[in-house]
């Protein structure tokens, strides 16, 4: 089994309010990955989706409002390292992205199992999202 | 269940105490021929027991236990503490009667030492006396030989006679260099401690303060005391257990598929619906499982319930995500249609909200309602170190009473570094009732910490053993277990978190409805907190809404403690039935029943129907044409 850790996000207190809506429903957010979702063994979660490959991902802010969860993040953006996925402090600021999102509803959201081996320290009030579009950064 | 039935013992020692008869005096003890002076203890006696009853004997004194106190000094001897008041008549209506070998007061010397004398003593004879002279001082006596040596013969004597008066007669008589009692000269509890390898390790289970494989040792005590509770269950084959989880080995080396129920329709995840096995590296099913109930065989690790049975269900993808929340909740009823008395659940969903899958609550409190034990982890959410108290996750947080949640304490008996802080002000019920001991941290938390649990693994290179794991750092090489072998990697020291604990509670739990499965999820679940060591120096208070005791914020009512809550159980279904007249047909039901000052009525039946054990005491009066039934 693979442990993912995010002890970063723990000190990061994620706002009710979302950046930059680009319709009623689509937001668009500057921010960083910074790690995988812990309780997934594999980078990927379900079925590819219109972005390739799609996983379960942390995403926070630039500016640290927000953390945003997503279990279809287009992992194709990235070449991860192996010890991303071990060791995602080190990465902190590696990742940039720019992302157009919707909010999840209520029959969106995911519910992710985990085993409690893991060290879990998210509180579940991260905001969970679908990503319409992502751009990596330079 | 064995019922005894010591009528005709009775008798018997009747016969054999009127076969003696010594002066009343002063009492004393031969140091060669200095006579060293001795007081009875008024409130102590020693009692010796056969080794064939001995399990029956310490269910029979732990019934009794709001009245006595028992230390084990080996696996046959026991100083019963009692009111000085009640010594004759508990002595003589109860000890002489559960089939004990001999009782023996407690003597203490001048000097305040107190010396406990058994059925034994040890004798040197002088090196000119003649066999024939030792065989008639033998005979007299009706002592027998134990035991012969250079040094010494290990005598015994009669059961109900005094060993102190006998070993002085035999140095009165001229023929020894000495002979005294064999004292009992060092006083330690009796624990059952399994021989399998791995147990060292398990410092959960009975830590000495050992070094473990990892090179780290403990706080002596800072565990459950299972080798304590071993002496008085190991469990019933009778009593299942589903780890809803990653899945169970078939066949594991400790854990054959005779301790397994594996049903059709136990895997909810994907591969075949009829296999809850374990894919890939996904272990964490089989750690829970082992913890459990791991066979004591000689072989890897030993089990909490080791005489219990394993229901395993599988609830994760083989890539290790979750099923459906509603899959979930149809694998809680699974387990509860099928029969299994406790549910043990190392998952859940990181968050806070108590009614977050409602149907998954619902099926939760459908099985507690039809009497299973449902016992989650807490989750790992704290850092401790950084100030991080963490939350008690969904779904070990529902508000249904008789679900355990648990926490995490470590070797040391300190709250675990991962494991949460309870939150009385919360409306999310963040309330932990016990922990039980896992690893201390995580490596990212504190970096000479990991995961340092054992339990089984899936034989082979699949699972946790060779390591391939990480705690969020890289785990450190503690070496392969075994290293090579027909059971080769069956075992890990790479288990943790809360996921560990909850599977010691379930356990638990499980050794307790052993001894009385009659009793309610809720009534399980008050024993395992009223019995919870007071551990780590935390301060344990009265606290509104926690009736069992006192109770603290990081450790809950405290560690779980095996011994303490199986004696409790074993309390919780001893019936006494004491002065009746049985005028109608009557049946008497209990785990242990104890009855004196009984009259059946002529044409009345009076049924005894024990679990383990019924102990009749008289007077007890069953005339011509009444019936006594002892099932």
């Amino acid at each position: 089994m693979k442990t993912k850790i995010l002890f970063l996000l723990t000190i990061l207190l994620c706002t009710a309010g979302c950046n930059e809506p680009v319709n009623n429903n689509e937001y668009v957010t500057e921010g960083y990955v910074i790690c995988k979702h812990p309780c997934l063994n594999e980078e990927l979660y379900g079925e590819n989706n219109a972005y390739g490959k799609a996983g379960g991902y942390y995403i926070i802010s630039t500016d640290l409002n927000d953390t945003l969860l997503t279990f279809n993040f287009p992992v194709d953006l990235f070449d991860f390292p192996v010890q991303f996925f071990h060791q995602p402090h080190l990465y902190r600021n590696e990742y940039k992205i720019k992302v157009v999102y919707k909010v999840a509803s209520q029959e969106e959201l995911v519910y992710s199992l985990c085993n409690d081996m893991i060290y879990n320290p998210f509180d579940g009030h991260d905001i969970q999202i679908i990503v319409k579009s992502a751009l990596k950064i330079n | 269940m064995k019922t005894q039935y010591y009528i005709s013992l009775m008798i018997c020692v009747l016969i054999v105490t009127k076969s003696f008869a010594f002066v009343a005096g002063e009492k004393y003890y031969y140091a060669y021929n200095e006579k060293i002076f001795l007081n009875e203890v008024s409130n102590k006696m020693i009692i010796s027991c056969n080794a064939n009853n001995i399990s029956n004997i310490k269910i029979a004194l732990l019934s009794n236990s709001n009245v006595i106190k028992t230390e084990w000094q080996n696996d046959s001897i026991c100083i019963v503490t009692i009111e000085s008041s009640q010594y004759a008549a508990f002595k003589e209506n109860f000890i002489q009667q559960i089939g004990v070998k001999s009782v023996q007061p407690m003597y203490i010397t001048v000097d305040g030492l107190e010396m406990g004398i058994t059925d034994e003593f040890v004798v040197h004879f002088n090196e000119e006396t003649l066999q024939s002279k030792i065989d008639e001082l033998h005979q007299k006596y009706y002592v027998s030989v134990k035991e012969v040596t250079e040094l010494y013969q290990l005598l015994s004597v009669p059961v109900n006679m005094d060993a102190l008066e006998i070993a002085n007669a035999y140095q009165e008589s001229g023929l020894v260099e000495f002979s005294h009692p064999n004292f009992i000269s060092k006083i330690e509890l009796h624990q059952t401690i399994p021989s399998d390898p791995y147990f060292v390790n398990q410092f959960y289970l009975h830590n000495t303060g050992q070094t473990m494989a990892n090179g780290h040792s403990g706080t002596s005590g800072a565990d459950i005391n299972a080798p304590e509770a071993w002496d008085i269950t190991k469990g019933s084959s009778q009593i299942v257990i589903a780890v809803l989880d990653q899945g169970v080995t078939s066949n594991h080396p400790d854990l054959p598929n005779t301790r397994q129920v594996r049903l059709n329709g136990s895997n909810f995840a994907d591969g075949n619906v009829n296999d809850p096995s374990p894919t890939g590296d996904n272990n964490h099913g089989n750690s829970c499982a082992g913890v459990i109930a791991a066979s004591h065989n000689s072989e890897g690790i030993s089990g909490i319930a080791p005489n219990c049975k394993i229901m395993p269900i599988r609830i994760f993808n083989s890539d290790g995500s979750g099923i459906s929340t509603t899959n979930v909740a149809n694998a809680i009823n699974f387990a509860k249609n099928n029969g299994a008395h406790v549910i043990s659940n190392s998952w859940g969903y990181n968050d806070d909200n108590p009614n977050l899958v409602p149907v998954i609550k619902n099926a939760i409190s459908g099985a507690v309602t039809s009497g299973c034990v449902v016992v989650f982890s807490a989750g790992n959410t704290a850092n401790h170190v950084s100030g991080n108290n963490g939350y008690v996750q969904f779904p070990s947080n529902v508000n249904v009473s008789g679900v355990l949640t648990v926490g995490a304490s470590d070797r040391y008996d300190s709250q675990a570094n991962y494991s949460p802080t309870s939150n009385t002000s919360s409306s999310n019920n963040q309330i932990i009732e016990v922990v039980a001991p896992s690893h201390r941290a995580y490596s990212c938390q504190i970096s000479t910490e990991t995961f340092e649990a054992w339990s089984i693994d899936i034989p082979g290179s699949a699972g946790y053993n060779p390591n391939k794991n990480d705690d969020c750092g890289i785990l450190p090489e503690i070496g392969e277990f075994p290293s090579s072998g027909t059971n080769y990697l069956s075992y890990t020291g790479y288990f943790g978190g809360t996921s560990c604990s909850a599977p010691e509670v379930a356990g638990v739990a499980a050794l307790i409805l052993s001894i009385n499965t009659n009793l309610t999820p809720i009534q399980v679940a008050n024993i395992i907190e009223s019995t919870a060591r007071k551990a780590g120096g935390y301060t344990y208070q009265n606290t509104s809404g926690l009736p069992n005791g006192t109770w603290n914020s990081q450790m809950g009512y405290g560690v779980l403690d095996a011994y303490a809550a199986v004696q409790n159980a074993v309390i919780s279904c001893t019936i006494n039935y004491n002065n009746h007249t049985v005028s109608t047909n009557t049946t008497i039901t209990g785990c242990v029943i104890n009855t004196q000052n009984v009259t059946v009525q002529t044409g009345k039946k009076l049924t005894l129907d024990a679990e383990i054990y019924t102990y009749i005491q008289g007077p007890f009066s069953v005339p011509l044409g009444a019936q006594l039934e002892v099932k």
